[in-house]
């Protein structure tokens, strides 16, 4: 196989991984919580994984919320 | 004979968190109550599992016939969380009792080393499949066996009002994980 298509094939292929994860992402982010579940953000206050999706320092706008209403 | 010594190399000798040091993120922060370090346990399981055969499969099938081996940093840590994206998903839809117990863990373990390790390992170890389930098996179940242990060891610590200050929090914590190293350096040797 020529050196070319081999650069192609990994650009298609690391592509298209890439498009299934924002896929993915998105379908995930819109489809509801269900009712009555535990919420994350309430036991993930001050936990050292900030990396994690959950992580209340991932989501400021939630918060300012929060302490608002408060 | 060998899936024995794979399976027990990895839960005990080779303890992902206590000889390879790796987890212990994860160890630290979700190991205040036992009932969560247990939820955290099971879905590493089937995450370790499930993303474990994708990203296999994955090397066996597309990249090394296409000899792009070169590629599998990059696609396996796609694969891991585009398959957990889609796990959170279809559990919120349709397994909502499961989401309940493990979902909030999900998105801690695309954060998690260990996936990534266990998916790298299947290959670089020259694993067939059944020597792969088997160590995606036992790997995680390690890291449960640890987080298991150091929760219940942490409940009893964090209540303990003899304990001097500059010792309370993660400090402890990582003096008991130490510990635990130290004591899991005996079984060196057995397998």
């Amino acid at each position: 196989m020529a050196e070319w298509v081999r650069i192609v094939l990994a650009v298609v292929i690391v592509s298209v991984l890439i498009g299934l994860f924002i896929l993915s992402y998105i379908l995930n982010k819109r489809t509801p919580e269900p009712e009555g579940c535990r919420k994350a953000s309430e036991e993930c206050i001050g936990c050292a994984i900030t990396g994690c999706g959950r992580n209340p320092v991932n989501h400021p706008e939630q918060n300012s919320k929060e302490e608002g209403k408060k | 004979m060998n899936i024995l010594v794979i399976a027990l190399a990895a839960i005990i000798t080779n303890n992902v968190v206590l000889s390879r040091f790796l987890g212990v993120c994860p160890l630290l922060g979700v190991s205040k109550k036992t009932e969560n370090a247990i939820g955290m346990s099971l879905a590493l399981i089937f995450v370790v599992v499930m993303s474990g055969i994708l990203s296999y499969g994955f090397f066996h099938l597309v990249l090394a016939p296409l000899g792009l081996e070169y590629l599998e940093l990059t696609s396996f840590i796609l694969i891991i969380a585009v398959f957990v994206q889609f796990v959170e998903m279809f559990l919120k839809k349709y397994v909502q009792g499961l989401y309940n117990a493990l979902g909030i863990y999900l998105p801690l373990i695309t954060t998690n080393c260990v996936v990534l390790l266990v998916a790298l390992e299947n290959i670089t170890l020259g694993f067939n499949f059944l020597e792969m389930v088997v160590y995606s098996i036992a790997v995680p179940v390690g890291f449960m066996m640890v987080i298991v242990a150091f929760s219940i060891i942490r409940t009893r610590i964090d209540g303990d009002k003899r304990l001097p200050t500059p010792f309370k929090g993660n400090a402890i914590a990582l003096i008991v994980v130490a510990l635990m190293a130290l004591a899991f350096a005996g079984f060196g040797g057995i397998v």
